[in-house]
């Protein structure tokens, strides 16, 4: 190890930045048009083509914004919550490997380091809470903390499955042993746990109650404005991108795909897009299921987490566990 | 040169540990002190990675930073009316809590000059593996008491909280 080693890590740092902030700028635009041609409209359509550039418009618009300090918040927890939030999402991005040798750490353990770390970014949404001095702030965090708790339990359980049959918890490895047959055609009930569980996670509706605004105006963001505002939005594209992509990883197979050249210098360009693309399209999923449906109650969202999808994640571990035994028996 | 960037991550971690841990016990709010008590925590699984144990850091930050500091921040905001008034330093069990804490502090430093700590050298890459090898094979009557520890405590808690049926 030498310095060349922290110039690296500098420079992927600063890369996967501006990777976000593209990401979100593209995100933010997609979702609007979604939500427009769902609801028979246009969406965004005056600055750039097809209003792709309107979302530099607005964030120059937030930046220049004033940034309120409401009377009697406090003032640390308020000013330190938005980046509370947003370092574990960033942090996130350092275990998914987006095509061969694409990926800034391949951890030993990265699975269980990309679940655990978001679990941080519940304390920042806590603090917003708590900082802001409001009671529909304090009530949208609270909610939050136990949503995100409740459904860290079955998303964590749902992707046992695959760590048993891929016999590792690194992400490389994962995606290296689907190149004959992907994983979602095995565990098609972990697949369902974890996409649920993680539209959950990142408080998306059905399941965005910690903001749900006929009820909390905004939940735990009601206080903040401007730029602060704009880092919660950020670090939420920011997390539904990192939780499609390592949906991509565990269940569809990641970087593997048909028509990628072998051994040429842009293979790796072509696995890059099929990542891409299938990423993309579970972020489609995840704003059509956004625009189509109502949203859950209190109750109902906890019953959902406990009594269906705990012990279905307990049957699937079993169930995997079977199937192992059987084709060690059936091969030896 | 990697010793160095080792080091300088030792006391960086530790500084932190040790000085949140300060402010843990200094500061007079309730939610300072479980955030503070957070920082301690992460910085603890800091120290596993640099021992490279890093499956232990992972659930570091799972469990207690995750799951735990979390449920303490829940519990302050849900009482939030009881603790108003801020938290005193000094009241009537400050003698005992020093008592306890220096007994505390003597017997572990006993017990760590006492036990004579192998040097393992070798294969560590695995070590995940190794520990769950470990632990269904020859702990596996250690880890089942525990889970059951756990399972009581679980089933109290739940006990405890019930509504009284009519």
């Amino acid at each position: 190890m030498n310095f060349s080693f922290l110039y690296l890590m500098g420079v992927a740092g600063v890369g996967i930045f501006i990777f976000i902030a593209l990401s979100v700028l593209i995100l933010v635009w997609l979702e609007r048009k979604v939500a427009g041609h769902i609801q028979s409209r246009m969406g965004p359509m005056r600055v750039g083509w097809h209003g792709l550039v309107q979302t530099l418009a607005d964030m120059v618009k937030l930046i220049s914004k004033e940034s309120i300090l409401p009377a009697k918040a406090d003032k640390w927890l308020f000013f330190l919550a938005p980046f509370v939030v947003f370092i574990p999402a960033y942090l996130s991005y350092m275990v998914i490997p987006f095509a061969p040798k694409l990926i800034i750490r391949d951890f030993n353990i990265g699975l269980l380091y990309f679940l655990a770390i978001p679990s941080i970014s519940v304390v920042g949404i806590i603090m917003a809470g708590w900082g802001s001095n409001n009671k529909y702030a304090l009530l949208g965090g609270l909610r939050s903390a136990a949503q995100i708790i409740s459904y860290e339990i079955p998303r964590a359980l749902s992707v046992v499955g695959v760590v048993m049959l891929a016999g590792s918890m690194s992400t490389v490895t994962i995606v290296k042993s689907q190149s004959s047959i992907w994983f979602i055609l095995l565990q098609p009930l972990g697949f369902l746990i974890y996409f649920i569980s993680t539209l959950a996670e990142v408080n998306r509706i059905p399941f965005d109650l910690p903001e749900a605004e006929s009820e909390l105006v905004a939940g735990f963001h009601t206080e903040y404005s401007g730029i602060k505002w704009s880092i919660f939005m950020m670090s939420e594209y920011a997390n539904v991108f990192a939780g499609c992509a390592l949906c991509v990883v565990l269940f569809l197979g990641g970087w593997h795909g048909f028509l990628i050249p072998k051994g040429e210098p842009w293979s790796s360009v072509v696995s890059l897009i099929w990542f891409m693309v299938k990423t993309l399209i579970l972020i489609f999923l995840m704003m059509w299921l956004r625009w189509t449906l109502p949203r859950f109650r209190v109750d109902q969202l906890m019953d959902l987490s406990w009594k269906v999808f705990l012990p279905l994640a307990l049957i699937n571990i079993g169930l995997t566990g079977l199937f192992i035994l059987g084709a060690l028996k059936l091969f030896s | 040169m990697a010793e160095g960037v080792f080091q300088v991550a030792f006391y960086l971690f530790s500084t932190l540990i040790i000085g949140s841990a300060l402010m843990m016990v200094i500061s007079r709010s309730l939610f300072y002190n479980a955030l503070f008590l957070l920082v301690v925590l992460l910085g603890t699984a800091g120290i596993y990675v640099l021992l490279n144990a890093e499956f232990l850091a992972a659930m570091q930050i799972f469990v207690y930073a995750g799951a735990l500091t979390v449920l303490l921040l829940f519990v302050i905001m849900l009482t939030t009316g009881r603790f108003k008034k801020e938290a005193k330093i000094f009241h009537s069990q400050s003698v005992v809590g020093f008592i306890v804490a220096i007994s505390l502090l003597f017997l572990s430093l006993f017990s760590l000059n006492l036990t004579s700590w192998k040097i393992v050298v070798g294969e560590t890459s695995h070590t995940l593996q190794n520990l769950a090898n470990f632990l269904f094979t020859q702990y596996a009557l250690p880890f089942e008491i525990a889970s059951l520890v756990l399972l009581v405590a679980l089933i109290g808690a739940i006990w405890l909280a019930r509504r009284e049926e009519e």
